[in-house]
């Protein structure tokens, strides 16, 4: 492989080398005015936000990981729609991104092409535009081939009010998906385990299946999507910011047989398991059906199910009530998942 | 009378405390008062007993002996204190003429709860005395036996604060309560027919059924294979006849407990000498009045057969694990009812499904036990407070070791050894395992009955509750707050997230040394101890899983100095539940290649070896562990016990210490185990050679028991090994024995033995667990030495 095929440290010093990269790679892909303007920031009509809603969103959120491309993804494609889910928990339509670039000098080129193309389709499906940008090259071994992090701003819609601390005794709680698929399909990735694996990962964006479920009903309590530490970890979230107490039924969790498998073999919970297309909702219990029903009209929601319930007893704790009648208390994650059994 | 004219007779106040009420000590102090000739008055006040005495000084001495000379069974004086009473008031006040017995006073509770006590001999005598007032009652009690923990809803104890409240006492019951000379004279628990709770029979529909007599109606049931909840002191349990395989197998099925040995009630010491080998120490403690369940020794089945016909054995799925049986004798009216009626042994459950807790009110019963029973025998009299029946057993012979705190052995109270400042109070939230929790204060140790795994949700709201009680009972601010340093334990993570007092974290091990050394009042400031901490897993500081450690230290800090050599844990929790994964992890260590491992170990066959391999190599979810527990469980898999999975806690081990002890060849070649030093300094018990050997073994088909032993030789004479060389390199002379693995009696008792011969003094557990039940008492030994210490040190003047 020629240099030429490589990220050089000059493509990150903001010379000649740094605006090459940028016209040869981002504004062909990213394609937008915006962007075209060249300036150091990008310029948003207000105008436009205000005609969409009452109250800017705005999140950030850093993407590493590894490896950088997975079965139904990479780290492009993640780096979009994980921001652009940030926003869509929050009731929010996202409408434009930052994307801030942290390369390993030598990176391969055509790795590079494909995770921006990743972003500018994924950008491109979700409807928003990655507005402004930057690019740094690190010395070998400072960073491990790419980083990226990713900003978005997108705009709630009146009379919306997602948040966890609104969750409330008698609600119902909603998966909009299989448990784990991100996870798994990372891990199985990730090393050679000599494990079959024929799962991909769920990352895909998510403000369009909020929007349908606000349609059939504003006053939806929560939503939170359960990336990092998994289904377990944000239910922890709501029974905590809510002071209410969770329970969740063991068998009606969504859970792929090969990720079923999969966690059987490593030892792994599927509750604890990473997604980056899947979300969890309470809803009041008389607004269920109708929010389960559009999210399973909906493409990203069609494997939707009700999981569990919020309940009074025991605040601020999630417990998993399995098939044999019997309870156990479902911890948020910290850190590897070390057994507590003696 | 007292002779008034004498000038040296004046008033005391003598204060008694410790477990001193409910417990028939004021009657005892009314005759010793009135046999004496003393004038003045006893009452139950909230820091114990106030005796008010004229007497001179020698009198007052001749009485406090006499007391401590009469005193009941259950009591036990922890301190007295006289002072003369000068406040004119009171001299005014009290009578010069007799002795009396005043209402209590009430106030800050500083006494001990008093236990729930067998039926005594008298009652039971009375209970079948056809011409007894209580003939067949079955809540026949007095001063010196019946319910009292289950009972009392707040100190100090008298009726109107039990939950007998309900049940104001008949004329002929309170005859007796005012009699100074009877047995129930102030017996705050009298009841009779007239004036006491009732018992009725209900069907699974909930309806009631009057049949002409419940016991003799219920032992037809349960010869017909039925079972039976019933409601008893401390919670309901499930019975069926123990002898009958389909009752026991269906009772297992139902409650959701498929393998894990089930307790049995046996009429009386002669039918427990038919099923289990009882020395005359374990008889007496099978029918101590705290009537714990005592694990005993199961008889061979050889003679057994001799001595029983095929009907009178007990069911094989009793304790299809172990080579002990836990056994108890009837200790309520209910149960010698029973018991009379039906005579065989009976299986003697705790009431609840799987994973929660025993069932104590009629309500709950209805809803979580009709669906496991078809009988459910009920009784109008509230249990305020849960508690298990106490599992306990007798080692080398002659020494008591509680192992579940229970009924009788719990709350357990333990003076605080020397040294320590009992002034600072401490609370310690225990294990998430068999959790219990202490309190340390001026009182000395308080250690809560068993509660169980912080998991189960009924259970962690059992664990808040008492804790909160534990705090109330506190009078000053609690100084440290001490938790298991586990970051995933439920305890240790709800401690941190409030707004506590200090928070005082205590590694798993240390903590079981602690509770060692607290049970065997080992002073604060004395000599470092060498422990070895034989247990499954508990958070080590270096965030890998401890479980073999030889630590050395004292109650404020310890160092490690040897180990079981650290091995992989492929699938962390998983490898725990099935033991396949820690022989595969066991051998890989050692070297041993998959094809060749394949051929010996058929439960090796169909695993995904080469995942296995991949998750130890990348340390994908595979902790390191040097635990000496799985080790155990990777020795009994290789024997084909449980290797694709355990259904209750230390189940793969407790088979093999069963292998082991039925071997008629105990004088078997160890295995070798070497102990080695690494580059740290640490020396390392490794147990790579013996897989070698024992291939050899299993492809000789020499017999599984004979391995066994050799396993459990192995290790013993490499643990003393380790010890000895320790011994070289450290001052030490006494070594503590702890953690969850000395429950192997095979091995513990063989342990303590070899280290006595190596003129070093073993230290091991009696009231206070091994197990992680135990844990509560060492953490909060170690965070109060750990304040003193600081406190100390603040103290010194600056240079
Ligand atoms: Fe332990
Ligand atoms: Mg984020
Ligand atoms: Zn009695
Ligand atoms: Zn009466």
């Amino acid at each position: 492989m020629s240099d030429k095929e490589r990220i050089s440290l000059a493509q990150g010093e903001g010379g000649l080398a740094s605006s090459q990269l940028v016209e040869s790679l981002f504004l062909q892909a990213f394609d937008n005015e915006h962007l075209y303007q060249r300036e150091d920031q990008a310029r948003l009509e207000l105008a436009d936000f205000i005609r969409q809603g009452d109250r800017l969103a705005f999140t950030t959120d850093s993407y590493v990981v590894d490896p950088i491309e997975f079965p139904g993804g990479d780290i492009g494609c993640l780096a979009v729609n994980g921001t652009i889910n940030d926003l869509a928990v929050g009731g929010a339509i996202p409408r434009y991104l930052s994307c801030a670039l942290i390369l390993e000098e030598g990176l391969e080129r055509a790795l590079l092409e494909r995770i921006v193309a990743s972003m500018a389709s994924a950008a491109r499906e979700a409807n928003v535009s990655i507005v402004t940008g930057d690019t740094k090259v690190v010395p070998r071994g400072k960073a491990d081939r790419v980083f990226i992090n990713t900003a978005g701003v997108g705009v709630i819609p009146q009379g919306v009010e997602l948040a966890a601390r609104r969750c409330e005794p008698g609600d119902v709680l909603i998966a909009s998906g299989y448990l784990g698929d991100h996870g798994a399909a990372v891990l199985a990735a990730r090393g050679d385990l000599a494990l079959e694996m024929d799962v991909c990962s769920d990352s895909r964006p998510l403000h369009g299946l909020v929007q349908e479920m606000l349609k059939v009903s504003p006053d939806i309590h929560a939503i939170r999507d359960a990336t990092r530490g998994g289904v377990a970890t944000v239910l922890n979230e709501f029974a905590q910011m809510s002071q209410t107490g969770i329970v969740l039924q063991e068998g009606s969790l969504p859970v792929r047989p090969q990720v079923r498998g999969f966690c059987e073999i490593l030892g792994l919970e599927p509750w604890y398991l990473a997604n980056e297309g899947m979300l969890v909702a309470a809803v009041s219990a008389s607004a269920a059906d109708e929010v389960l029903s559009s999210m399973r009209a909906h493409p990203y929601g069609c494997d939707a199910q009700v999981i569990g319930q919020v309940v009074a007893e025991l605040p601020g704790k999630v417990q998993l009530q399995s098939g044999f009648g019997g309870r156990r208390l479902l911890e948020p994650l910290t850190g590897e998942q070390l057994p507590r059994i003696c | 009378m007292p002779k008034d004219a004498d000038s040296s007779v004046q008033l005391f106040r003598l204060c008694y405390q410790g477990c001193v009420q409910g417990v028939g000590f004021r009657p005892v102090v009314w005759h010793v008062a009135r046999s004496c000739g003393l004038a003045g008055q006893v009452k139950n006040t909230a820091g114990g007993v106030e005796v008010l005495l004229w007497a001179d000084e020698q009198q007052c001495q001749i009485f406090t002996q006499q007391v401590s000379a009469l005193l009941p069974p259950q009591a036990d004086i922890h301190r007295l204190d006289i002072e003369p009473v000068n406040d004119a008031l009171t001299l005014e006040q009290i009578s010069r003429q007799a002795f009396s017995i005043q209402p209590s006073s009430s106030g800050f509770q500083h006494t001990r709860m008093p236990a729930d006590t067998a039926t005594c001999p008298d009652c039971l005598q009375e209970l079948f005395d056809p011409d007894n007032r209580r003939y067949r009652y079955p809540f026949i009690n007095c001063t010196y036996c019946g319910p009292r923990y289950t009972v009392i809803r707040k100190l100090p104890y008298d009726r109107a604060s039990t939950t007998l409240v309900g049940f104001p006492m008949c004329s002929a019951c309170d005859e007796e309560y005012q009699n100074p000379e009877h047995r129930r004279f102030h017996a705050q628990t009298n009841v009779c027919p007239e004036c006491g709770p009732r018992l009725w029979l209900e069907n699974p529909q909930a309806e009631s059924i009057t049949p002409e007599d419940t016991f003799t109606f219920l032992a037809q049931r349960l010869r017909q294979g039925e079972i039976v909840a019933l409601k008893g002191l401390g919670g309901f349990h499930l019975c069926c006849d123990a002898r009958n395989e389909t009752a026991v197998k269906c009772l297992r099925q139902r409650k959701g407990r498929p393998a894990k040995a089930l307790a049995l009630m046996l009429a009386d010491t002669e039918a427990a000498k038919a099923h289990v080998e009882l020395s005359s120490t374990e008889a007496d403690y099978l029918s101590s009045p705290q009537a714990p369940i005592l694990l005993c020794r199961k008889r061979s089945l050889h003679t057994i057969e001799a001595a029983l016909s095929q009907q009178q054995l007990l069911a094989e799925s009793i304790a299809p694990d172990s080579h002990e049986l836990g056994i108890m004798l009837p200790y309520t009216p209910i149960h010698h009812l029973l018991m009379q009626a039906f005579g065989g042994p009976l299986v003697m459950t705790s009431g609840n499904p799987s994973g929660q807790l025993q069932v104590i009110n009629n309500e709950d019963a209805r809803k979580a036990l009709a669906p496991l029973a078809g009988w459910l025998l009920l009784h109008d009299r509230p249990i305020e407070r849960r508690i298990d029946d106490a599992v306990v057993r007798v080692v080398a012979g002659k020494a008591l070791q509680v192992l579940r705190p229970g009924r009788g052995f719990a709350p357990l109270y333990l003076p605080l050894p020397a040294g320590f400042n009992p002034e600072v109070p401490v609370l310690a939230l225990g294990g998430d395992l068999k959790n219990t929790l202490c309190l340390s204060d001026e009182q000395g140790l308080h250690m809560t009955p068993f509660i169980g795994d912080l998991a189960a949700p009924d259970a962690y709201q059992a664990h808040r509750q008492a804790r909160i009680e534990l705090q109330q009972e506190c009078r000053a601010d609690i100084a440290s707050l001490a938790c298991d340093a586990h970051p995933n334990y439920i305890s240790t993570r709800q401690a941190r997230s409030e707004n506590s007092p200090p928070l005082a974290f205590v590694q798993h091990h240390h903590a079981h040394m602690a509770s060692c050394l607290v049970d065997n009042a080992y002073p604060l400031n004395g000599p470092s101890v060498l422990a070895l901490c034989l247990d499954g897993t508990g958070y080590g500081e270096d965030g890998s899983l401890w479980g073999g450690e030889c630590l050395l230290g004292d109650y404020a800090n310890y160092r490690r100095v040897g180990q079981v050599k650290p091995f992989p844990l492929p699938g962390g929790k998983q490898a725990i539940l099935q033991p396949w994964r820690i022989l595969a992890s066991q051998l890989h260590q050692a070297g041993m290649d998959w094809s060749a491992a394949r051929t010996v170990w058929s439960c090796l066959g169909d695993k995904p070896l080469d995942t296995i391999t991949a998750m130890i190599d990348k340390g994908v979810n595979t902790p390191i562990t040097s635990s000496m527990g799985r080790l155990f469980d990777a020795m009994a898999a290789a024997l084909g016990c449980y290797a694709e999975g355990i259904s209750y806690e230390g189940q793969a081990a407790i088979k093999l210490e069963q292998l082991a002890q039925s071997s008629d060849c105990q004088d078997v070649e160890p295995y070798t185990l070497q102990c080695q030093q690494n580059a740290q300094g640490l020396l390392q018990l490794e147990a790579a050679p013996l897989w070698y050997q024992l291939v050899d073994d299993l492809r000789a088909s020499r017999p599984r028991c004979e391995i066994a032993v050799a396993f459990h030789l192995g290790v013993i004479r490499c643990l003393l090994d380790m010890v000895y060389r320790l011994g070289q390199m450290h001052p030490f002379q006494h070594v503590v024995l702890t953690g969850g693995v000395m429950q192997n009696r095979f091995l513990s008792e063989r342990l303590e033995q070899g280290i006595a011969q190596l003129g070093y003094t073993p230290l091991c557990h009696q009231r206070v667990p091994c197990n992680d039940a135990g844990l509560s008492v060492g953490q909060a030994a170690v965070a109060l030495a750990r304040v003193q210490g600081q406190q100390q040190g603040e103290g010194e003047p600056n240079a």
